[in-house]
């Protein structure tokens, strides 16, 4: 079975060719800048030299088309047309209360994912046009939405509930969602596979450490307890977000300085967390050469950072009554020897030791105390593929009605 | 004889419009629910005209349907049942899907949206079934 994954942007689609049998990409790559006269289709096969293509891409439509072209390139050989995909997986940010797993997408499935446009406005859209253009260009396929936030909805009521009105969350649907479940959801069942337990019986803390971050408290394979909330705003110092802040603040310098909410998310988004702190460096590895380098900001940037992480870390084990394993993911969360040391800094009383060498290495596993401290590499389009698989694996047929 | 329909589709309230208007119309009708339950009913009852949604069980529903069907034809050309889409998924999608599937198709088969009104459709049906029993 062949399975295209696609998580379209705003401005971009990034797209991975599965075959099933073996699991392999058969193909991979993204299109940037869609909208501008500038766009640029990066593409690669295994194996090949990654191949860059420059060109003027109108919408996501044409995005898509250029991609399943350069799929069905003979040079390559690796489909001979569309009617091959047999399923299309598509990235979904946000599914709401609705949908606690991944689905085949029918019309009520698609109603119901436009409204949560509310709750993503600038996400949701994109992911709603790449499920319709793909409908379009590749008829024949089966749909399937995997949702960043459907791992999460296992998470109980009183972990999900604001200390808000609670008319808010009945009437308007704010409470805490969570996201990056997809990237977790794989990361915690590989986490199992290398530790050579079952699921159902591991306490895992996963940070996903990229340029947005959330951490999350896996037991017995579900989420209870995740970092980020309504949006993907709370919980770490990230990028340029801020994480977790006293509410109070915003309110207060909106007021001070006349700013529109538009303004302040714009700040909390765009110009704080690491890039504000930095006064504009967000990128991690940049941080940690200024902070080398005897700049006392970048240093506190760090400390910041890792402080966080490890205020989650041993939150998350309270509400998880122990620990059976740490795991660092994503960007940073694999990179950064760094930031790993400094976030488990001080924890060997929940038996979070880390070992320097291995550590410094990138090895796996980096742990010398009695809670296996690991480094598992994410793969979205991956854990998306797997998801696609899943809901196929379930399709049944429906029950007749009527005559 | 009457020439015999097949219904392919999960709203059960336009299924059973629709076999009123053609049962008063003198066509025999076949009713199918969901795209798999509609492939199985092709194969055994040979009906001489598939009336076809997309948006079933899945939202690519009929879509597949069609591809099936074309593996089935490709190998035996005779075999050949003329499709007439009726469907809401342009209205739906904002998309001109008549254009995209017709390097698809036959050049027998056709596209109704819906809402479809009964006079259109008994008129289309008589154009797909004009040659049939003849």
């Amino acid at each position: 079975m062949k399975i295209l994954v696609l998580n379209c942007g705003n401005s971009s689609v990034k797209f991975r060719l599965f075959n099933t049998e073996k699991m392999e990409h058969l193909i991979g790559g993204h299109i940037d800048r869609i909208g501008s006269k500038e766009s640029c289709l990066i593409s690669q096969v295994p194996m090949h030299k990654e191949k860059r293509m420059s060109l003027s891409v109108k919408d996501h439509e044409q995005a898509l088309d250029i991609i399943l072209k350069a799929i069905c390139n003979q040079e390559y050989g690796i489909i001979e047309s569309i009617c091959d995909i047999d399923a299309v997986g598509h990235r979904v940010v946000h599914g709401g209360e609705a949908f606690t797993e991944s689905v085949l997408i029918d019309e009520a499935v698609f109603r119901k994912i436009k409204a949560c446009i509310r709750f993503a406005p600038l996400h949701n859209p994109p992911n709603i046009e790449g499920i319709r253009t793909s409908l379009y260009l590749i008829p024949f396929a089966r749909q399937v939405a995997v949702f960043d936030t459907a791992f999460h909805q296992s998470m109980e009521d009183h972990v999900y509930t604001y200390a808000l009105p609670y008319e808010w969350y009945e009437e308007r649907g704010i409470r805490r969602y969570g996201f990056h479940g997809t990237s977790h959801k794989y990361v915690a069942y590989r986490a199992a596979q290398m530790l050579g337990k079952p699921i159902e019986e591991l306490r895992l803390v996963i940070c996903h450490l990229g340029n947005g971050s959330s951490i999350t408290a896996v037991k017995e394979g579900k989420s209870i307890e995740t970092s980020m909330g309504f949006t993907p705003l709370e919980g770490m110092v990230m990028g340029t977000r801020c994480g977790d802040i006293d509410p109070a603040i915003p309110l207060h310098i909106m007021k001070e300085d006349d700013l529109t909410p538009a303004q302040m998310d714009g700040i909390l988004n765009k110009k704080s967390g690491l890039f504000g702190l930095t006064g504009g460096d967000s990128n991690l590895r940049t941080i940690e050469e200024k902070a080398e380098a005897g700049s006392e900001r970048h240093s506190l940037a760090l400390k910041i950072v890792t402080h966080r992480i490890k205020k989650y870390i041993g939150a998350y084990a309270a509400v998880l009554g122990g620990l059976d394993g740490v795991v660092f993911t994503a960007g940073i969360g694999e990179y950064s020897s760094t930031v790993r040391r400094m976030s488990c800094e001080g924890l060997s009383f929940l038996g979070i030791e880390i070992d320097t060498i291995e550590n410094q290495n990138n090895e796996t596993c980096i742990s010398k105390g009695s809670t296996p401290v690991i480094v598992i590499p994410t793969n979205e389009e991956l854990a998306i593929a797997h998801e696609v698989m899943e809901v196929l694996a379930k399709e049944k047929e429906p029950v007749k009605i009527g005559a | 004889m009457a020439i015999r329909i097949l219904i392919v589709d999960d709203d059960p309230d336009f299924q059973a419009a629709i076999k009123v208007i053609l049962e008063r119309a003198e066509y025999e009708c076949i009713q199918a629910y969901s795209m798999r339950q509609g492939l199985k009913l092709v194969s055994e009852e040979s009906p001489d005209l598939i009336i076809l949604d997309i948006m079933m069980e899945d939202i690519s529903a009929g879509f597949r349907f069609v591809k099936e069907r074309l593996e089935v034809e490709d190998t035996n050309a005779e075999a050949h049942i003329p499709i007439l889409f009726v469907s809401s998924i342009q209205k739906f999608t904002n998309l001109n899907f008549r254009d995209r599937l017709r390097p698809f198709l036959f050049s027998t088969d056709g596209f109704l949206d819906k809402p479809v009104e009964p006079k259109d459709l008994l008129e289309r049906i008589r154009e797909m079934t004009a040659n049939i029993h003849e």
